[in-house]
């Protein structure tokens, strides 16, 4: 390495116009990569995406028609509702993905990014720079979302063009060809509500423990308490509670599936579960953006 | 001609009902200035106004000839800032913190690095720079501080108590590093603090502010000069009290100085001319070894001001 002298210089250089918040969008990704327990869970999606495309194409080899097999076995085990690989295939494939894979790797992403940057007056340093709130927030949730969708939406398209590419029909390709622009969508929807509710926590608490113990009460403890008022109450849209019911109503809702036609009694609306999650969101950023401005004021 | 550095016009800035700034006035012009008031006197709201953080209620604050108002965020580019408390990033190393900061405000990702590396090296922190800030002593957070403040080549540097908790050898390589920015690279200086020999050795311009009111802006060298002209003389020791004699007998004070023969001479209204000096010399006949202008200690300057109405 060359000497450098201890002396100090005018800079040079060019500087880009690039906004202040794709410096902290890509410094996010790097940050949440940091953790040990988000690299193993991405990881554990991708290889489950994989795992899934392996599969499809060793017993696809093996047995070209194995979707009318599958559906004919799992018809005659559960009496008429047999696995159909069609959109409601992917949505199953949800609970896959979002359950253990999608709201653990929101929660160990983003539960220190606010937090450890109020902890440390980073924000300080942050707005005496060219760095508004509205932009650091824009860095921060962009990063999030992205990383959230690319270890979500990653393997679901993997097993969607394994899918495609293995399609014994036309009418096989006809019915799934939506299904990665619907799914991308959803995914997109929920990844940004968890980003902007998950910092909207942690910003008010500032505490890792604390967001821990205040995600288990709205993850566990109002799930419950939509289904104990539901079952009260008769009333499904009770289930609006349940974020994870609201996630799986606006997967389905954008796959085009009505959830009631599976017999299915306990789920929402899609206008509440939207709503829902439109409300979950607009609250998040206000009580972020409120944080973060009184932060800017140095 | 190039614009002042920072401009005050009529600068008033409230939070709710309470006014923190009452329509200040002043304009530097470049150098290094010292704001001198004590706790609570409207430092930070200056601060946070010429940082663009709030909005004046009225007036503006022009720096480096833009409206903060309508230049704010692109205007930081051009500030850089030393907070008095800690902020660092945290679970990244120094150098790596200091590269992402200087890359929020415009520089390239491998200029950033080698920037961040060069600052580190110039505060003195080159062999520390991987390690994260939080297990930094004090007066290395100092020395960060100071090099997140460098990292995106300021025009100008503000600095809120840069010596802060440091002892006085950290203080002395401190001072003198901002010395070097300020002197040898014609980086403008700001300085907020309450060590008045820091502001004496650093500043060129002193602004005193109470009460979010500006009490006296002067250039250090007419705070530090005695009021009313005064003059510090030195004389043979045995003709002082023949000296000081002809003096009263003129309607003159004398003073005993710090040293020997060292005697301070003013008049309540006028200014004490050096020819005026000779001719009580002369008069007491013993002669002067020497005549200049009084000088005052910051802190006398400091409080006059402040007890000025």
């Amino acid at each position: 390495m060359a000497f450098r002298a201890a002396e100090y210089e005018r800079y040079k250089g060019e500087r880009t116009n690039r906004p202040a918040w794709v410096p902290i969008a890509f410094g996010t990704v790097q940050r949440g990569w940091k953790s040990k327990w988000v690299r193993r869970l991405s990881m554990l999606s991708l290889a489950l995406g994989f795992g899934l495309v392996a599969m499809m194409y060793m017993v696809n080899q093996v047995m070209p028609s194995w979707r009318e097999i599958a559906e004919q076995a799992t018809n005659r085990a559960t009496q008429g509702s047999g696995l159909k690989v069609d959109a409601g295939f992917y949505l199953i494939l949800t609970n896959v993905f979002v359950r253990p894979i999608l709201l653990p790797l929101a929660l160990l992403f983003g539960y220190d990014l606010i937090a450890s940057d109020m902890r440390t007056n980073a924000l300080e340093a942050y707005f005496a720079r060219p760095v508004t709130p509205l932009g650091y927030l824009t860095g921060r949730t962009l990063a999030f979302v992205s990383f959230l969708m690319l270890a979500t939406f990653g393997p679901f398209f993997l097993v969607w063009f394994a899918d495609i590419a293995t399609s014994p029909s036309e009418a096989h390709t006809d019915l799934i060809r939506f299904v990665p622009i619907s799914l991308f969508f959803a995914l997109l929807f929920i990844s940004f509500t968890l980003a902007l509710m998950v910092q909207a926590v942690t910003s008010l608490t500032r505490s890792a423990i604390w967001s821990n113990l205040i995600f288990v009460v709205i993850f566990l403890f109002l799930s419950a308490m939509g289904m104990v008022l539901f079952q009260i109450t008769d009333r499904p849209n009770m289930m609006a509670f349940s974020f994870l019911s609201d996630a799986k109503v606006i997967c389905a809702t954008l796959l085009g599936i009505d959830l009631a036609d599976g017999g299915s009694p306990t789920n929402v609306s899609p206008a509440i579960a939207f709503s829902m999650m439109v409300g979950i969101s607009i609250i998040s950023f206000l009580i972020i953006l409120r944080g973060l401005k009184r932060r800017s004021l140095v | 001609m190039s614009p002042n550095v920072l401009e005050l016009d009529g600068l008033v800035v409230r939070y709710g009902s309470f006014t923190a700034l009452h329509a200040m006035d002043a304009r530097f012009e470049g150098g290094s200035l010292g704001l001198l008031g004590p706790n609570g006197a409207g430092k930070s709201s200056m601060l946070r106004a010429i940082l663009g953080l709030v909005t004046p209620a009225t007036g503006s604050v022009r720096v480096l000839g833009e409206d903060t108002k309508t230049a704010g965020a692109t205007l930081r580019r051009k500030i850089g800032y030393m907070p008095e408390r800690d902020c660092y990033l945290g679970g990244v190393s120094c150098v790596s913190g200091l590269s992402h900061f200087a890359q929020t405000c415009g520089f390239p990702k491998d200029d950033a690095m080698l920037r961040a590396h060069d600052v580190l090296h110039f505060v003195g922190l080159g062999e520390e720079r991987y390690r994260e800030v939080s297990t930094f002593s004090v007066g290395m957070r100092q020395r960060y501080k100071l090099a997140a403040a460098l990292v995106h080549d300021p025009d100008v540097l503000f600095l809120d108590e840069p010596t802060n908790g440091l002892d006085p050898q950290s203080r002395m390589r401190m001072l003198g590093l901002i010395e070097r920015v300020s002197k040898e690279h014609g980086i403008h200086l700001i300085l907020a603090s309450h060590l008045l020999p820091d502001v004496e050795r650093l500043c060129n311009q002193v602004w005193v502010i109470d009460q979010g009111k500006m009490k006296r802006t002067a250039s250090m060298q007419e705070l530090t000069t005695a009021a009313r002209g005064a003059k510090r003389i030195r004389i043979a020791p045995e003709g002082a009290t023949e000296f000081s004699r002809c003096a009263r007998e003129e309607g003159l004070t004398v003073e005993v100085g710090r040293t020997e023969g060292e005697l301070v001479v003013t008049h309540p209204t006028i200014i004490v001319s050096p020819e005026s000096v000779f001719a009580l010399a002369r008069k007491a006949g013993c002669p002067l070894l020497l005549v200049k202008d009084a000088a005052r200690s910051l802190e006398d300057a400091f409080l006059e001001a402040l007890e000025a109405q």
